[in-house]
């Protein structure tokens, strides 16, 4: 009786393990699942091999963030101790400001010159010429800028200002009054060299030109655009 | 109708299976196939031996789960060393499946000559 009692539990038991294992399989094909493993025979192993190759890329990812962390941290310590990658980080920098590869932001000035108004004499001399922006942009430079921009065309050592017919052209940028100018340097020189009595700005302010100056008004935060290559200048700009 | 318990099992666990919702990963699924197999041998394995009254509880228990197991776990490791190990034990099991259904066949067979011969 004993022995009937546990063939039965046996056959029981066996029975449930053996219908959850069926109706899971049945489950899987029947809704499109992965059971067709007699058609795709490899199928298992090559997913142990993407699992596996996973894993090292996995390491490997980390392996270069490790790396990449400590180069970070040799980096910012020889740039702490200012030595020969600090130089260079300096030089880097300062090519930077140099070509107007990148926007400045920092202490300066800003000014606004516009047309003045119709004189009957000489219509010429009211309006705003390349050679006014041009001694402007000197004489801020020679004040000791780092950067200037006339509205968003960068001045760089390449670029040249002219009047193309109606406009000014800055570099492969064409502008139109009214030009505001945008340097960084140390407000107080820059201010105190374009407000000297007789200076540029009061060449232009003069009774024969008439053209409305402001004047250079300081400010601890003024952002020079980027230098910006001819086709990518946005105003018109079609050529160097 | 005592054998009426492991038919419920039967049901209970094609209720479990269909009702728990799993899903097996592509990597399973072949594992899951072979463990099958191996367990409808044991399962035919044990018709057998109960109609030859060499029927063994235990031996019948262990068997069907270390078989079961044994079979997914040479498929995997298989699997790992690139052998189709699977295949292999399709075409094992295959042929004992057969061979004890041909077993039980006979055994039936016997008894009916012996019944009518005892009429």
């Amino acid at each position: 009786m004993r022995g009937k009692r546990s063939a039965i539990y046996a056959w029981t038991v066996v029975a449930l393990v053996m219908g959850v294992m069926v109706s899971v399989q049945y489950h899987d094909v029947v809704l499109g699942g992965t059971a067709i493993w007699s058609s795709l025979p490899d199928v298992a192993s090559v997913g142990i091999r993407v699992q596996a190759v996973e894993q090292v890329n996995d390491s490997l990812r980390a392996q270069t963030q490790r790396v990449l962390e400590e180069t970070y941290a040799l980096q910012r310590l020889d740039l702490h101790r200012g030595g020969r990658l600090a130089e260079i980080e300096r030089q880097l920098h300062a090519a930077i400001v140099l070509t107007g590869l990148s926007p400045l932001t920092g202490p300066g000035v800003v000014l606004r010159i516009d047309d003045g108004r119709m004189s009957p004499i000489d219509q010429e001399q009211f309006l705003t010429h390349d050679w006014d922006l041009r001694s402007v942009v000197n004489e801020l430079f020679l004040a000791g800028a780092d950067a200037v921009a006339v509205n968003n065309a960068r001045v760089t050592s390449q670029t040249g200002i002219f009047c193309i017919g109606p406009v000014v052209r800055v570099g492969g940028i064409r502008l139109g009054p009214p030009f505001v100018i945008r340097a960084i340097g140390d407000p107080s020189v820059l201010a105190a060299a374009m407000d000297m009595p007789g200076s540029v700005l009061d060449v232009l302010r003069a009774d024969n030109r008439g053209l409305r100056v402001t004047t250079p008004v300081r400010l601890r935060r003024v952002t020079v655009a980027a230098y910006s290559p001819p086709l990518f200048g946005g105003v018109g700009g079609d050529g160097p | 109708m005592v054998m009426l318990v492991p038919a419920l099992g039967l049901v209970i666990g094609l209720a479990i299976g269909l009702l728990v919702n799993v899903h097996l990963s592509i990597n399973d699924a072949s594992y899951l196939s072979v463990a099958i197999l191996a367990a409808l041998d044991t399962v035919f394995g044990g018709i057998k031996a109960v109609l030859s009254h060499k029927f063994d509880p235990t031996t019948f228990l262990t068997g069907f789960f270390s078989n079961t197991l044994l079979a997914a776990v040479l498929a995997f490791i298989g699997s790992l060393l690139g052998v189709d190990l699977a295949l292999a034990a399709v075409v094992a099991f295959g042929v004992r499946i057969f061979t004890n259904l041909g077993a039980i066949r006979h055994i039936l067979l016997e008894r009916a000559k012996l019944a009518s011969h005892g009429d």
